[in-house]
């Protein structure tokens, strides 16, 4: 797989996405909202079970991460432009790793804004490292944009495939962000340190490892019509 | 060796067989235009070449290379231009073409020797969205000959475009024909094959129903629409 075929696509995606908005606007938004929302209904709970928090961060990033990271390749196909891509020599792996890194910045830039909003509005008591949390969120991010990325091609040509992708993507994420889950409460709530979460870490790093495998075997299929 | 070589190319969508068993070979350096009525089976037969498609039976082989076996070499020597120009309205005409540059391992140098030859350098840091069709299909033309590929394939290139347009863009296709390259174009236009191609078939119900010089096809009629007409049995009701 050529790194730079890979960063070429990832780098057209970013740039239009910079200059045009228009898929990061609405998942700030929305996330944005989620988490106003989640603050005034739930806030009270989580402030006497704050174990509650971290089930609430990671279901921002679920409905944000199903609202845009399918645009990746459902733009492309409305553009017409998903033609052009296959056209290249670029292989199957490198459009989905490309496509995989695009959809991992947005995520980035959501959890970069979302994750401090979060800590704000529910007045949240962080007994552990904040940057490890950072840290764990981006592992189970990582391995939501490779699944994502991988389902959303798989769905390119279905009529409701807004609906569709959803509905796959729910049960194939559930080991990993219930392990995020309790990662990320055994930090922010627990105030474990690095080596006392290794075992999850472990889990979600083989989740995303196993994961990218099937996704490269399987996306020449996807990539058919 | 053929350019482009299809033996008993067969393709079904559903219960809908779309090619029967399609035969054709194309010389380096020709021009060959695959005329048809709308479902003939011309957009789906252009695709499979393109490597966009894969065909149920049948071989495929473009420049010598097996469309199924080796579909990235295949997609090295190919260009293709159709009335979906393939580009980024979001990005510049130049960011269009620096992508496809990179993403076929071409020099940078390539993107600015093709923005003259399609006279869109002084547009170049324009978005592609302000563009009109006509200036879309020329940069579509530069995105497809970056990687100066030796054989193009045309999926009626001219759909939507104006009478000027339509002319600069033959031009363009007139100077690649002088310089070598070789051209599979589908159309709707008589006048268009009659002008750029030396061969053709016409293609009815997914299968080849004539073939040859396009001279040859006019023969015993006026013009090569009368050709067509009576050979796909259209001209039958008028």
């Amino acid at each position: 797989m050529g790194l730079k075929a890979v960063f070429n696509l990832a780098s057209k995606d970013i740039r239009a996405e910079l200059r045009t908005k228009h898929t990061i606007n609405f998942m700030l938004l929305f996330s944005g909202l989620a988490v106003i929302f989640f603050s005034r209904i739930a806030g009270n709970y989580v402030a006497a079970a704050p174990e509650m928090g971290a089930g609430l961060l990671w279901l921002v990033f679920l409905f944000t991460g199903m609202l845009g990271l399918g645009r990746a390749f459902v733009k492309e196909k409305e553009l017409g432009t998903f033609d052009g891509l296959k056209l290249t020599p670029m292989s199957s792996e490198e459009i989905l790793a490309g496509k995989a890194i695009y959809n991992l910045a947005l995520m980035l830039g959501i959890q970069s804004i979302i994750f401090p909003l979060f800590i704000i509005f529910f007045d949240f008591p962080i007994q552990g490292s904040v940057a490890l949390a950072f840290g764990v969120l981006t592992l189970g991010n990582l391995s939501f944009v490779i699944v994502s990325s991988a389902l959303s091609t798989l769905v390119l040509n279905a009529r409701a495939r807004e609906l569709l992708l959803p509905v796959i993507l729910l049960p194939v994420l559930f080991p990993v962000i219930v392990t995020s889950v309790s990662a990320l409460n055994r930090v922010l709530v627990g105030g474990e340190g690095f080596l006392n979460i290794l075992g999850e870490i472990k889990i979600i790093l083989a989740y995303a490892v196993v994961m990218s495998v099937i996704a490269a075997l399987t996306f020449d299929f996807a990539l058919e019509e | 060796m053929h350019a482009i070589e299809l033996r008993d190319v067969k393709k079904r969508f559903g219960a809908l067989q779309v090619l029967r068993g399609v035969t054709l070979s194309i010389e380096k350096g020709e021009a060959f235009a695959l005329l048809g009525p709308n479902g003939a089976g011309k957009t789906t037969l252009i695709r499979i070449v393109a490597t966009l498609l894969r065909q149920d039976e049948g071989e495929v082989r473009v420049a010598g290379y097996d469309i199924r076996e080796e579909a990235r070499e295949v997609r090295r020597r190919i260009g293709v231009v159709s009335h979906n120009p393939f580009l980024y309205e979001e990005l510049t005409a130049r960011e269009n073409l620096e992508f496809y540059a990179r993403a076929y391992g071409v020099a940078q140098s390539r993107v600015d020797e093709m923005l003259e030859r399609v006279n869109l350098a002084e547009r170049e840091d324009d978005l592609v969205a302000t563009f009109s069709r006509g200036m879309k299909q020329r940069l579509s033309i530069a995105r497809a000959l970056l990687h100066s590929p030796e054989v193009l394939l045309l999926d009626e290139p001219t759909t939507g475009l104006d009478l000027k347009g339509r002319q600069d863009f033959y031009t363009l296709l007139e100077e690649l024909l002088g310089e070598g390259a070789t051209l599979l174009m589908t159309t709707h236009h008589m006048d268009e094959a009659e002008r750029l191609c030396s061969r053709g078939a016409v293609l009815h119900s997914g299968r080849v129903v004539a073939q040859g010089a396009l001279d040859e096809l006019k023969e015993s009629v006026e013009s090569l629409e009368e050709a067509y007409l009576r050979i796909t049995g259209e001209g039958n009701g008028a």
